[in-house]
């Protein structure tokens, strides 16, 4: 393996673990902000709670798959200068104004508010709480945006001028509003919305198909004059939820995805044969998702849904289980479509890949792979194992919002880990202050 | 903004992550000594320094987004020069991250304890890393890594015992401030621990300042003006540790010097860099024109972002309590 090769991979496996992150953090996010914003509106109180539940419930898998989101942005960034410096010579003046501004202004907002709305859980009113949630969402969209523009250059290069082999922009405003940015985004916007939903619906389905054996039949089944299980009530809000936004996303993939096909036919690039089967496999994805998504939403009213003939809906919420993974694997596709369909190029038609590269050895190269992907790839997959585990342990012992003498308890409460058998009298004393100051919220 | 300009702010970035990071990077080492095998007290250690870390490592993101964009060939500069030392960097934060996210949200006391050993590791090795890039930066936007390929003697025992010089002092820095952190926000006899462990600390930190001023005295000799600057500062620090020690000994710790002593600790190093490579560093800026068309947007967002964060230390940093958020 050459040095360039090894680099190409290296950014290649990072990326794409890095998006992986980033879909399930655009996905989820908006679902956060308006299960919080509904919650902290509701007049009654079992809504509340049942919002309540909901928001910390999906917050709490948010936040999981955020820090490891974060760990793998960072590495990424320090990528383009580690192995690219090629293309800061010739397009820093254009790639360094979206990457400056999206580490400046959004990411560094963005994590304000998200450290602000997660340890400011009991300390700020319930509306500037809420605010500060939306806040992190629409800083995660601002930055998703900019980094859209940064690879769109690559992509599709306009607004700029070639003066001794470096681009400097003559267009801000072509930059901003190239369609290898703009639709692009728009389209990541549907694929991100695609993977929140079926995140949603796959964990909800997997609760809601476990319930008879947690609860009286009658319950289970929703039967008219059956009180609701509490928590049956969060899985099917919920499910509601992930099917409206998986089909208002399936839509938006859908219509910017045909969209982009107007520029691409004139973006220079090979057309490498992984390009086509994405085409497809997009197409097929999104196109059975949204007439799929339609009939599932047109058995709400009434909640026929829930309702279906017993091993009929045991069927169908295994299905929306085991399809979880779809849209992700799709969007990876989608990715490897847009960046080897741009290769031999890094910028299409300016700059060769092979020209990008730094002199680093290859074997400094693939070692720094082995080491940065081994270990990124290890905690990608520890990552989502707990989210797993997580989901299924289901609404119970949330450390999210929870009073802060309940969290510290939890250790107890499981009974492994002992408190004060092993530690001197005085700082079990002082364990014991701290649990009990903990009170209700 | 001219190069100058830039040249602060990325300076002020490092600064702001030093400080805030910092905090976080002295702590969690703190955990598993201070908590024992009480994994609530464990967490109480941890809950001192959790706001810091949301809020903290952005200041380094942001500070690589201003490399990337005013000093890219600054950048490229280090990068090939210190490639190791960032790959360490990179693997260090990312394995801290992890550890402090993922500890506390299984049951299983052997998940904790295995992330409370991996995520101590890391968080020596972070310091680590950035003090010796850092020291790399000393050598080769400096006079020195010119006159070390060039066959001298000196400039070669610099290039190699500088990063460990500034390597160490940015572990022991880190050592006292985040010890001072968690000694604040802690209950009292968790606060005590940790104070003892300051004050074990200083006494190093003081001798690397103080042997890190003779390295960028002999920088100065070589050619490198600016890094008498340096040496000041690390005097200076070196300083204000012993007395923080002394006050200690005494018997007090609520006084200036002790409270000053960790964050000075943790910015002089930063500061002294900025000194030692400030002049290579702004010759090697991106053209005027790049750094013109950027001043307004990051300017804007540096205020804005000041704003924030300055609200979220109004409502983050406060005695743990019973709003205190518990998440790590
Ligand atoms: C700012 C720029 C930028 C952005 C936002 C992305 N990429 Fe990229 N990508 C590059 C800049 C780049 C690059 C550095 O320019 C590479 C390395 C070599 C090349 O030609 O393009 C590249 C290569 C590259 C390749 C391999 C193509 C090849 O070298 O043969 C894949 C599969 C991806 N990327 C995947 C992604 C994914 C999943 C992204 C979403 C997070 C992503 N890229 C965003
Ligand atoms: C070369 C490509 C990329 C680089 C260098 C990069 C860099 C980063 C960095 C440094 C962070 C961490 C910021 C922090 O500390 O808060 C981050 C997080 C994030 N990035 Fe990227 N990124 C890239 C691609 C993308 C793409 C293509 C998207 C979306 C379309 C995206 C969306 C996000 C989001 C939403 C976050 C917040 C954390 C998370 O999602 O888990 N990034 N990225
Ligand atoms: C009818 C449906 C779809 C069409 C026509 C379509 C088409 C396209 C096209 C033309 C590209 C650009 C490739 C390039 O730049 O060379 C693309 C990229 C991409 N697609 Fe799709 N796609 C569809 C559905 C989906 C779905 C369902 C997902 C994921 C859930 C998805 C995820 C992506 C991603 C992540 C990219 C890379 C970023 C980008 O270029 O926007 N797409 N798609």
């Amino acid at each position: 393996m050459t040095a360039v090769d090894a680099a190409r991979l290296q950014f290649a496996l990072l990326a794409g673990t890095h998006f992986l992150f980033v879909l399930v953090t655009l996905g989820l996010g908006p679902v956060v902000a308006i299960l919080q914003t509904r919650w902290a509106a509701a007049r009654d109180a079992g809504r509340a709670a049942t919002l309540e539940t909901a928001t910390r419930f999906w917050g709490q898998l948010y936040l999981v798959n955020y820090a490891l989101g974060i760990a793998a942005g960072i590495v990424l960034e320090l990528q383009l200068g580690l192995h690219f410096p090629g293309l800061l010579d010739v397009a820093g003046g254009v790639l360094g104004a979206p990457l400056v501004i999206e580490t400046m202004a959004a990411f560094f907002l963005e994590s304000t508010f998200l450290g602000l709305w997660v340890f400011g859980w009991h300390v700020l009113p319930r509306w500037a709480h809420t605010a500060a949630f939306w806040a992190v969402v629409v800083t995660g969209y601002l930055s998703a945006f900019t980094v859209m523009v940064a690879n769109g250059f690559l992509r599709n290069p306009v607004g700029v001028e070639m003066v001794d082999g470096v681009a400097r922009v003559t267009d801000a405003a072509a930059v901003i509003a190239n369609p290898a940015a703009l639709l692009s985004a728009l389209h990541v916007v549907g694929a991100c919305l695609m993977a929140g939903a079926f995140g949603l619906v796959g964990v909800s389905a997997w609760h809601l198909r476990r319930a008879p054996s947690r609860l009286p039949g009658v319950v289970a089944a929703g039967l008219p004059g059956a009180v609701m299980s509490a928590e049956n009530d969060v899985w099917r809000r919920s499910m509601r939820t992930g099917l409206v936004a998986g089909t208002v996303g399936a839509f938006v993939a859908t219509a910017f995805g045909y969209a982009q096909f107007a520029y691409l036919q004139h973006a220079p690039g090979g057309e490498p044969p992984v390009v086509g089967i994405a085409y497809a496999v997009m197409q097929g994805v999104a196109g059975l998702a949204f007439v799929v998504g339609c009939v599932l939403l047109l058995l709400l009213p009434g909640n026929v849904l829930f309702r279906l003939w017993r091993p009929l809906r045991a069927g169908l919420y295994g299905t929306l289980t085991v399809l979880l993974p779809v849209p992700f694997l799709t969007a990876l596709l989608g990715w490897a479509a847009r960046e080897l369909g741009r290769q031999p190029w890094a910028i299409a038609g300016v700059l060769r890949t092979e020209d990008a590269v730094s002199g680093a050895s290859a074997a400094a190269v693939i070692t720094s792979l082995v080491v940065l992907v081994g270990v990124m790839v290890t905690l990608a997959v520890v990552d989502w194992s707990v989210m797993a585990r997580l989901a299924r342990r289901g609404t119970t012992r949330l450390a999210l919002g929870a009073p802060p003498a309940d969290v510290l308890r939890d250790g107890d409460s499981t009974g492994s880990v002992s408190t004060g058998s092993v530690s001197t009298g005085s700082t079990s004393d002082e364990g014991d202050e701290l649990l009990t100051f903990g009170g209700t919220r | 903004m001219n190069a100058l300009g830039w040249g602060l702010l990325l300076a002020a970035l490092l600064a702001g992550w030093v400080v805030l990071d910092g905090a976080v990077q002295g702590g969690v080492p703190l955990v598993r000594a201070l908590g024992g095998r009480d994994d609530a007290l464990r967490r109480t250690v941890l809950a001192t320094v959790a706001p810091f870390l949301l809020l903290g490592e952005v200041w380094l993101v942001a500070a690589t987004g201003v490399l990337l964009a005013a000093f890219g060939h600054v950048e490229a500069t280090l990068w090939a020069a210190g490639y190791p030392v960032v790959v360490a960097l990179l693997v260090a934060w990312v394995v801290r991250d992890a550890a402090l996210w993922l500890r506390s949200r299984l049951p299983s006391p052997r998940w904790r304890r295995g992330w409370d050993v991996a995520g101590q590791a890391a968080s020596l090795a972070l310091p680590a890393a950035f003090g010796a890039l850092a020291g790399v930066a000393w050598v080769h936007l400096s006079v020195v890594g010119a006159q070390a390929d060039g066959g001298s003697g000196a400039a070669r025992a610099l290039a190699l015992g500088l990063p460990v010089l500034t390597a160490g002092l940015a572990v022991a820095a880190a050592r006292v401030h985040g010890g001072l952190v968690v000694a604040a926000r802690a209950p009292r006899a968790v606060a005590s621990q940790a104070r003892r462990r300051v004050r074990r600390a200083l006494v190093p930190a003081a001798a690397l300042a103080g042997l890190a001023a003779l390295g960028a005295l002999a920088v100065a000799a070589l050619g490198t003006a600016s890094a008498l600057v340096a040496a000041v500062l690390l005097v200076a620090v070196a300083g204000v540790a012993l007395a923080a020690r002394f006050d200690f000994d005494r018997g007090v710790h609520r006084t200036g010097v002790v409270r000053a002593a960790g964050p000075l600790l943790a910015v002089v190093p930063v500061a002294a860099t900025a000194a030692v490579v400030g002049p290579a560093t702004l010759a090697l800026a991106a053209p005027a024109v790049v750094l013109h068309g950027l001043t307004w947007p990051v300017l804007g967002a540096f205020v804005a972002v000041l704003v924030a964060q300055a609200v979220s230390w109004r409502v983050l940093v406060r005695p743990l309590g019973p709003r205190t958020a518990v998440f790590l």
